[in-house]
């Protein structure tokens, strides 16, 4: 077992009056590659930052490689951030003033590692990505698309245990969308890295093994994929629009 | 709702976007102001010895508003920025360009003139403070107080042709606004500017030409070389932040050992692609605090070179205090008795000789009987000039005996006096003899201005009182250039604060997503205080150099030693002060990004 969320909640407002997050119970295997869905408002964005680091819960745990996230001294936290999880964003959060190659770098250099290992893990980072003619470009040069990649390069440049990404494909075309979602399937099927996906769009969401559903902070449904990811699409559909359907009864 | 109530409402609900160019108009006015107040005030112009010193403040306040102007408008730019989105909402929800100029004009004209308002009370306060409080320092007569009508008005004047030229360029930005542009200001990412090679090549060669000029300069070109020196240096110094700096951050890059270690690859990348942000800024502050910094230094040094011995006793002078009564409108002395109690007070043993003048043709010469002067100056081997009958026996060009106003006395016969004085004006003239350990300027000063020559027609001279005079005059002096090393150095800070605060606002978006990629709140501190360090102590460092060239070129060969060591003193206190501000500027910065 990699991650374990038990009974995880998260309020806020000054009486604690806005449940984000109510009672999730949750588990992740290592080599998952798992989507979170749910109507906007739902709590998913809360859980990945809860996951994430980013966001402490009002209660319960949220257990990596047994290691309880809350539990982490402040300052080691960001070490911890940066070698076990990777997380990718909707906005990219590329450092404008680095060159591609430098953000691919970054978490590698700030571990102060040898600049020959940097090199190394570079060259197999950006032949896994595919973006050699990119390096020495600003993310500002670049396209979406690119830059998406790139930022799913600097996620999985430390070798994280796991992968997060929050609407990766929010600010992209059905095209680029298409194209980073097959990157995390590569990764996550070559590479064994563990992802969780955090998504509003479908057929984003048809590329992952397993989908989990949230609505109004509880876990709603859950569905796996089978072989086919078509099938599968049409089974998110399904379930988005009972979802939408019991949405409009209530 | 009316237009009228948008307008207030926009108003209240924008106070905090106004903070900062509320802040900028305050202090540029402070500074024109306070410059203003000095070259005004009448009761410095009675000094006739302050009169140089308000020449040069004319010719300061003409850089302090070139200066002003650039950074009044660059505050009104970032204003008009960070009101650019609700402007372009409001034209989106179809409110007219006049009536978006409209309202921009009253924003900005309450902010104005809020800021016109504070920066002249503030200054005014300031003024008297520092006035106050450095004549108590430097044990001067303070200046007393003084309404700066005209200061206000001129302050005034100049400010409402900022403004109006300010109003007149935002006018036309809005007419021409390009509503999707405006509503992305701010968003849009900041591309890294190409760095021109040979222009920070120029500016290199443009400063250390500059300083090699100074540095080799004689007495024969000093004049002739402080025009290209200055223009060289300033030029050079825009060049340098523009170019030069973002060029060497660029070089530091290509060190991989270096810049692939741990935050140094961040502030490396950051500060090349910030500086370029930061160059008007920080000349502006550079060109201020150098200014300031080199006339303080070189005021403080020719002020202080003669205090050490102004206040020492003449021990020359044969009779230290001399009262002349030039004509007899009053029969009894006024000032002989108080300079004798004085003397009692000090408990100096005193000698009180008294003899009658002659004074004639235009009364700056005067008849001394021969038998008086041996009586005054027996055993005192004075120049003897003239015919027999007469003897020049005080000029200006010896000051041994005794301080007179009259060009020349003449010694002549008693015989011939007795003759021809009827008829001519008659002075007494008392002398008090003593050797005292100190110098009694100070002392005298009470008397000297108690005494009224057209009531009395006495008049004090004392060797003491000139030195005690000049004194003064000096420290007139420095207190001056203390009060405008402090105007220049609140306008640089101000101007510090101004980026800084700014930046601060803009910057905390990115340092947020640096704690989401993983950074430690430590890594982000340390990294932008690096940044924080170089972009406010770069400017320090050069208006330090810039004074020191200025000073050996001023100061040259044959300077006292003291020179060396109050240019050394003066720049380890302003390295101090800055360093001081940095910690609060810093504090505050780090606050901002990382609450």
């Amino acid at each position: 077992m990699l991650l374990q969320i038990n009974n995880l909640t998260k309020y806020y407002g000054k009486d604690n009056v806005t449940k984000a997050l109510d009672g999730i119970n949750m588990s992740v295997e290592k080599g998952d590659f798992i989507g979170i869905m749910g109507p906007s408002g739902s709590g998913k964005t809360t859980l990945l930052n809860i996951i994430a680091t980013i966001d402490k819960p009002t209660s319960g745990s949220v257990l990596l490689s047994g290691q309880e996230l809350s539990k982490i001294d402040e300052e080691k936290l960001s070490s911890f951030r940066r070698n076990e999880l990777g997380i990718v964003f909707q906005d990219f959060n590329l450092i404008d003033s680095l060159t591609v190659k430098e953000n691919l770098a970054l978490p590698m250099v700030l571990e102060k590692k040898p600049v020959s290992d940097i090199e190394n893990r570079l060259s197999e980072v950006v032949r896994l990505l595919g973006i050699e003619t990119l390096l020495e470009k600003r993310p500002y040069e670049i396209s979406g698309g690119e830059t998406q990649r790139v930022a799913i390069g600097r996620a999985i440049f430390n070798a994280p245990s796991l992968l997060l990404a929050d609407e990766p494909t929010g600010n992209l075309d059905t095209k680029n969308s298409n194209a980073v979602m097959n990157l995390f399937s590569e990764i996550n099927d070559r590479h064994g890295v563990t992802t969780l996906v955090v998504t509003h769009n479908p057929e984003a969401a048809s590329y992952c093994k397993k989908i989990i559903f949230i609505r109004d902070g509880r876990l709603y449904n859950k569905i796996e994929r089978g072989e086919n990811r078509k099938q599968f699409f049409n089974q998110i559909m399904d379930v988005l629009s009972f979802l939408s359907t019991a949405q409009d009864v209530e | 709702m009316t237009f009228k109530d948008i307008i207030k409402d926009e108003i209240r609900g924008n106070i905090p976007t106004y903070k900062e160019y509320f802040l900028a108009t305050a202090f540029s006015v402070l500074a024109v102001f306070m410059t203003l107040m000095v070259i005004f005030n009448p009761l410095l112009m009675l000094n006739s010895l302050a009169v140089n010193f308000v020449m040069a403040t004319k010719a300061v306040l003409i850089i302090i508003c070139i200066f002003l102007v650039m950074f009044i408008y660059y505050s009104q730019y970032t204003f008009l920025r960070h009101r650019s989105r609700d402007y372009a909402m409001f034209t989106i929800l179809g409110m007219k360009r006049s009536r978006l100029t409209f309202l921009n004009f009253c924003e900005s004209a309450t902010v104005y003139f809020a800021g016109f308002m504070t920066g002249v009370l503030v200054s005014l306060l300031l003024e008297k403070l520092i006035f106050m409080g450095f004549a108590k320092i430097l044990d001067i007569p303070e200046f007393g107080m003084y309404l700066p009508t005209k200061a206000i008005i001129v302050t005034f004047i100049i400010f409402a042709a900022i403004f109006a030229v300010m109003q007149i360029v935002s006018c036309i930005m809005l007419h021409r606004m390009d509503v999707k542009k405006y509503l992305l200001f701010g968003q849009k990412t900041q591309k890294m500017k190409k760095i021109n090679v040979p222009v920070a090549i120029i500016g290199a060669i443009l400063i250390l030409g500059g300083y090699y000029l100074a540095l080799t300069v004689t007495d024969n070109n000093l004049f002739q070389r402080i025009i290209p020196v200055v223009l060289m240096v300033v030029v050079g110094l825009y060049f340098f932040y523009s170019e030069l700096c973002p060029w060497v951050f660029q070089l530091m890059e290509k060190h991989k050992a270096c810049y692939f270690k741990g935050v140094n690859m961040l502030w490396i990348s950051d500060m090349r692609y910030r500086i370029k942000d930061f160059t008007l800024i920080l000349y502006l502050i550079t060109v201020t605090m150098s200014v300031g910094l080199t006339g303080f230094t070189a005021v403080f040094n020719v002020a202080t070179s003669e205090l050490a011995d102004a206040l020492v006793p003449n021990e020359s002078t044969l009779y230290p205090i001399a009262v002349l009564k030039v004509t007899p409108y009053c029969d009894t002395l006024c000032t002989v008795p108080k300079i004798e109690k004085l003397l009692s007070d000090e408990q100096i043993s005193y000698t009180e000789s008294t003899v009658n003048l002659y004074t004639i043709l235009d009364k700056s010469k005067a008849l001394i009987r021969n038998s008086d002067l041996k009586y005054l100056f027996d055993g005192v081997n004075m120049p003897v000039m003239g015919t027999a009958d007469t003897m020049r026996l005080l000029d200006s060009e010896h000051k041994m005996a005794v301080h007179l106003p009259l060009r020349y006395v003449y010694a002549v016969k008693d015989d011939v006096i007795n003759r021809y004085t009827e008829g001519y004006d008659e002075c007494s003239l008392t002398l008090f003899e003593f050797k005292a350990p100190k110098n009694l300027g100070k002392q005298l000063i009470p008397i000297n201005d108690s005494n009224d020559t057209q009531q009395t027609g006495e008049m004090l001279y004392s060797s003491g009182l000139f030195k005690y005079f000049y004194f003064i005059m000096r420290r007139t002096y420095l207190l001056l250039s203390f009060y405008f090393v402090i105007v220049f150095y609140v306008c640089a800070g101000c101007m510090l604060y101004f980026k800084f605060y700014n930046n601060a606002t803009e910057e905390g978006a990115k340092y947020l997503s640096y704690l989401k990629m993983g950074l430690s709140p430590k890594e982000i501190r340390k990294s932008a205080t690096i940044q924080i360090a170089t972009l406010f102590l770069l400017p320090t460092l050069m208006s330090i150099l810039n004074a020191a060239m200025a000073m050996s070129a001023l100061l040259r060969d044959g300077a006292p030693a003291t020179f060396m060591t109050n240019t050394l003193c003066i720049i380890l206190f302003t390295l101090f002060i800055q360093v001081i501000y940095y910690f609060v500027i810093r504090s505050g910065y780090l606050r901002k990004i990382l609450p």
